[in-house]
């Protein structure tokens, strides 16, 4: 869900591989996040995987913070709100 | 504008409710056990929930029957020749109907929910009474089981291979791009 809607990134500002860095970053990510979402609740672990996700996307496809701050919120955004609607 | 407020409000309040599963999670069926209820002379073990549907269970010796911690299942230990236990509730609330009988909440750490991915189905807590009288009753945690569909045990290595591998495989992958990344910079 996440690598699709990164694909709606605007194409002038989007690194060549920011859909596999995406991909990346969430298998690294979800497994961490399914360990700690018990002991911290849903909303602390989800602002969690928001930070991890745009420093990774800053370190890996080297984005300014602001734009990879709003691909991790974005992408973020969107599965949690098509997960509570589906 | 109109819906983003509520519904932004609504995702913040509702996945506190017991009712919602959080995203990617899924229910786990919960099961109690107990050992002993035949070992107390006089007495007979019901389990019954406080709230929502009736649903109220002798309990036989190591038989499972169904545990809700959002119905407030709780153990009652009943004087034998007492009337069923389904007469006793109808029409009444459900704790009343139980007033005055000896019980005690079952100590039941399993997990409700897990992982989507998990191959955890129920959980099956096994309880052993220590102590049944007109005072109350004793329970003590035996063991606690995560059974699969199958009703198999579900072995450790079972639960961390998937989020395991994705880790590694993710790992890899980041490790690749930023190596790949560095040697287009150089060249």
């Amino acid at each position: 869900m996440e690598v699709t809607a990164a694909a709606c990134w605007p194409r002038s500002a989007r690194p060549e591989d920011l859909l596999w860095t995406v991909a990346s970053v969430n298998l690294l990510t979800h497994p961490i996040a399914y360990l700690f979402a018990s002991p911290l609740g849903f909303w602390p672990t989800e602002a969690g995987v928001v930070v991890s996700e745009a420093f990774l996307y800053r370190g890996v496809a080297g984005m300014g913070w602001k734009a990879s701050g709003v691909l991790a919120l974005a992408t973020n955004g969107c599965t949690l709100v098509l997960s509570f609607l589906l | 504008m109109m819906l983003t407020v509520p519904l932004l409000i609504g995702f913040c309040v509702l996945p506190s409710s017991p009712d919602l599963i959080q995203p990617g999670y899924k229910r786990v069926e919960q099961l109690v056990a107990i050992e002993n209820p035949r070992d107390f002379d006089g007495w007979f073990v019901v389990a019954a929930t406080l709230l929502g549907p009736i649903d109220v269970t002798v309990v036989e010796p190591g038989v499972p029957f169904p545990y809700s911690s959002k119905y407030g299942t709780r153990v009652y230990g009943l004087p034998v020749g007492t009337p069923v236990p389904e007469a006793l509730v109808d029409g009444r609330p459900h704790g009343a109907a139980f007033d005055g009988f000896p019980s005690a909440h079952p100590p039941v750490t399993q997990p409700s929910e897990v992982a989507f991915y998990s191959p955890t189905n129920r959980a099956l807590t096994t309880l052993r009474i220590l102590r049944l009288d007109e005072s109350g009753i004793g329970l003590k945690q035996v063991s606690t089981q995560t059974l699969d569909a199958h009703g198999r045990p579900v072995a450790w290595w079972r639960l961390w291979v998937l989020p395991l591998g994705a880790l590694a495989v993710g790992l890899a992958a980041l490790t690749w791009l930023v190596r790949q990344r560095r040697q287009r910079a150089t060249g």
